[in-house]
């Protein structure tokens, strides 16, 4: 049994062993687009056992940004173990060496989403809480996301009778809310991550505090524009052709919508007037989606981040739902932690956290 | 007994076929190793060539059908040729797809020439009179159809057959009957014929008031819904088609696609515009620059040049931009006629030859290509991209799994090389009146992704350009606008 750092010629065989382990066809290029394959270490662990792959482990190297600066993080992604490695502590070893990669290369924090929690915990994650959700119900048909229920039968019927009931209530709550976009706010569909995005993110910090992705143009073009799987809509609210905020949103294959990311930071402190913003921009994102024919509208709800709870007001005020269903947080601090991490209410997390299999 | 033209246009046809959907190793193998020759030449063939017999007349009705495994997928090959005396069958006697000599000559099991010929030159079509109410020749009309060969890609097949036995005859003197290394991945070209852009016309309307009302012709309750539905549409006219021109496109932009718009402009009508050309401009102008514009050709411009030309001027007008594409609506299209009637109002492309009632391969191919222009002897310069999957058509013969049928279809030719083509109307992609197709368009981009495909509109992929090279005859007393 090797446990060892993939090279290049291992994308083919490890990509082979996910689709076949998950029954799914992810393609070279999408494989290469998220764990790019430059990096030298690839940081992407294999198990292998004569010539065949039964294991994987992998972390994304990602900037993160606080009060105090950009500093680097890594998401834990690619989790796969076949069953005959189960009971092993194969985790750990794939983990031993990634550890030693993050200590290497300052990368301060291991973040990750994941119902195998148990096992991260025993190689000394934490996990500091759950992701949540808030949904919008577009239509009676969007039972399918949330229940596994067969919907013709009677238990199943009755459930599509309460969703559609939820979809109407939620259309007439949005229509009651009129979220317009404040004067001298104009949207835009955007082609190409925008350059200020830098800006934006920085001054969210200051307004907002704690910490979150740092988005910068290179950042916002890899993770939208170039997503191979979802390519997730990007608009921008500008104030007097300076960009203030975005919103980013898909459609996934089964016409379940997300709002991805969002984020509002005006040049002024002024909370009111980025929650008009914010209210705005959410609206067309929904708007936008329901022309599209998607069932439902999501997004993430997971703490008391101040732009998380506002954005979770807002989004209530237009017919969202919260949902408690979510998955586990896993932490792992490779040193001392910093002033923004020590509560994870400090942390602003959406949907452009995830892998981006759904935009 | 064929002519060197038709041997040299399908051998064209060929060419192009490989140079779209193939590595140049194959369409260099193909062309160096192929010879067109008479059957009993082909048999006397002592080098190790690959040789096609042209002179065997194919019947009109497909005979003796039979599969055979080739690239992980399965050819499915019709009217066997008589193998020649001391030839060995590959890869066996019972479902050869080649034979081959002594002295490595390698001819196909199957009349390829004659078979192919007759598919590109709609030949079935021809000789059979019938038509349906519309003039048109359907599905059910085809022999293919009885013999269930409609949804078999014939050309591609065929010209994968012959990429793969030519690169292993220029390697090994033997053919190969996989295509690794060889094949690009395939193309789902999509379109979108917008008929209805608002739900309000009169004759729209019309249709749900008959439907409430109908069942009680029957002594049955009135269908209400459909009551509710001509009332919403009457309030909000755009609500589920105009809207839906948005929703499509945004779509697409999420999957890295594009697509072709075909406009429905002229004259009104149960068949003709029923939403008028008001809506036009609006619509034309919400298409991202990089999506394309084409024609849907009005009911009454089947071979009626006036008629054709000032619908096309119209559009031209309303888009500012020249037309140079498009479907016919109800898919009325003449075998005979129709081809040189579209070349000489100026179109490079079309997407009509397709069937309204079954998806399949009309002229047995998946992707484009040049009609034979059988006057002059020789390829026209036009571009035929047949219809192979319609929404309402893959509803209605797959509708408890229309996207696992497209995915059948595209799995196939993911083995082969080619294009799928596939309609999807505005108003059937997201309308709760019709809410079979729902979520349908989104799940198939989803499946083409899957397969590694490319998505886009024709001109993106085929030789259009190549088309558009050509000098446009006009008719006489005829100008563009």
């Amino acid at each position: 049994m090797n446990v060892r750092f993939a090279t290049p010629a291992d994308i083919p065989a490890s990509n082979a062993f996910h689709n076949r382990m998950y029954r799914k066809h992810r393609s070279q290029a999408q494989w290469e687009w998220e764990f790019d394959p430059t990096r030298d270490p690839i940081p992407y662990v294999l198990v292998e056992a004569n010539g065949e792959i039964l294991g994987t482990q992998a972390l994304i190297p990602l900037r993160m940004i606080d009060a105090e600066g950009v500093f680097w993080t890594a998401k834990s992604e690619e989790t796969l173990l076949d069953p005959s490695l189960r009971g092993k502590d194969m985790f750990r070893k794939m983990y031993d060496l990634l550890f030693a990669y993050a200590q290497e290369r300052g990368l301060e924090v291991i973040w990750g989403f994941t119902s195998a929690n148990k096992a991260f915990e025993k190689v000394g994650f934490q996990v500091p809480g759950r992701t949540g959700q808030v949904f919008l119900p577009c239509h009676a048909r969007a039972l399918g996301s949330l229940t596994d229920q067969n919907p013709d039968s009677p238990k199943g019927r009755l459930l599509t009778l309460g969703v559609g009931g939820a979809a109407l209530a939620s259309r007439l709550t949005a229509t009651f809310a009129g979220a317009r976009a404040p004067t001298g706010i104009t949207l835009r569909v955007l082609e190409e991550a925008p350059p200020e995005a830098e800006e934006v993110c920085r001054r969210f910090i200051e307004h907002w505090g704690g910490t979150t992705l740092f988005r910068d143009a290179g950042y916002l073009q890899w993770r939208f524009f170039e997503n191979p799987h979802v390519r997730a809509t990007l608009v921008g609210a500008y104030e007097s052709d300076r960009l203030v905020g975005w919103v980013a949103y898909a459609l996934d294959d089964d016409s379940m919508g997300y709002v991805v990311d969002l984020m509002v930071a005006t040049p002024a402190p002024d909370r009111a007037h980025m929650e008009r913003i914010t209210a705005a921009l959410l609206q067309h994102a929904v708007q936008a989606l329901r022309r599209t024919g998607a069932l439902g509208v999501r997004a993430w709800r997971l703490n008391e981040h101040p732009f998380d709870a506002m954005l979770t007001r807002v989004a209530r005020r237009q017919g969202f739902y919260r949902i408690r269903r979510g998955e586990p947080v896993v932490l792992y601090y490779t040193g001392e932690r910093r002033a923004s991490m020590r509560s994870f209410d400090s942390w602003y997390v959406t949907r452009a956290f995830t892998e981006g299999i759904s935009g | 007994m064929s002519r060197p033209d038709e041997v040299r246009y399908l051998a064209t046809q060929i060419d192009r076929h490989l140079s779209v959907f193939f590595q140049p190793e194959a369409r260099q193998a193909v062309t160096d190793g192929v010879r067109w020759l008479t059957y009993q030449a082909a048999c006397e063939c002592r080098e190790p060539l690959l040789v096609i017999p042209t002179d065997v007349a194919a019947p009109l009705v497909p005979e003796g059908p039979y599969e055979v495994c080739f690239n992980e997928t399965r050819l499915t090959l019709w009217n066997r040729l008589p193998k020649p005396e001391g030839w060995r069958s590959l890869p066996d006697d019972l479902t050869p797809l080649w034979y081959q000599s002594d002295h490595g000559a390698l001819m196909p099991a199957w009349n390829l020439f004659a078979t192919l010929f007759d598919l590109l030159t709609l030949r079935e079509e021809r000789d059979l009179g019938t038509r349906d109410g519309h003039g048109r020749f359907i599905g059910a009309m085809s022999p293919r159809a009885a013999a269930r060969l409609l949804e078999v890609p014939a050309f591609n097949e065929a010209v994968a057959a012959l990429a793969g036995a030519a690169v292993g005859m220029s390697q090994e003197a033997t053919p190969r009957f996989d295509l690794d290394g060889l094949l690009r991945a395939p193309w789902v070209l999509l379109s979108h014929d917008n008929d209805l852009l608002r739900g309000n016309d009169p004759w729209t309307q019309a249709v749900r008031l008959y439907r409430v009302l109908e069942p009680l012709r029957r002594g049955r309750a009135p269908h209400l819904a459909n009551l509710y539905w001509a009332i919403h549409n009457a309030l909000r006219p755009h609500d589920y088609y105009f809207d839906n021109v948005r929703g499509m496109v945004e779509v697409e932009r999420m999957v890295h696609a594009r697509s072709t718009f075909y406009f429905l402009n002229g004259t009104a009508g149960r068949f003709g515009a029923r939403s008028g050309s008001a809506l036009l401009p609006a619509t034309l102008a919400s298409l991202p620059d990089d999506w394309v514009a084409g024609i849907h050709y009005n009911f009454d411009t089947l071979l009626h040049p006036e008629n054709f030309k000032s619908q096309l001027c119209e559009l031209e007008r309303l888009a500012d931009r020249p037309i140079r594409g498009g479907r016919a609506h109800y898919l009325r299209f003449d075998p005979e006629r129709s081809f040189g009637f579209l070349r000489d109002m100026g179109m490079v492309w079309d997407e009509s030859v397709g069937y309204p009632d079954r998806v399949g391969y009309r002229a047995g191919i998946a992707g484009g290509f040049q009609p034979y222009d059988r006057a002059n002897r020789t390829a026209m310069p036009l571009t035929e991209v047949p219809l192979v999957v319609m929404d309402g058509t893959l509803l209605e013969q797959y509708p408890t799994d229309p996207v696992g049928a497209f995915s059948r279809l595209l799995a196939h030719l993911s083995k082969l090389g080619g294009a799928l083509t596939l309609l999807f109307h505005p108003g059937v992609f997201f309308n709760p009146e019709h809410p079979a197709g729902w979520t349908i368009y989104r799940r198939m981009l989803g499946v083409a992704r899957d397969h590694g495909a490319r998505l886009g509109p024709v001109p993106e992929v085929l030789s259009v350009s190549e088309a558009s090279a050509q000098p446009v005859r006009p008719i006489a007393g005829s100008r563009r606008c």
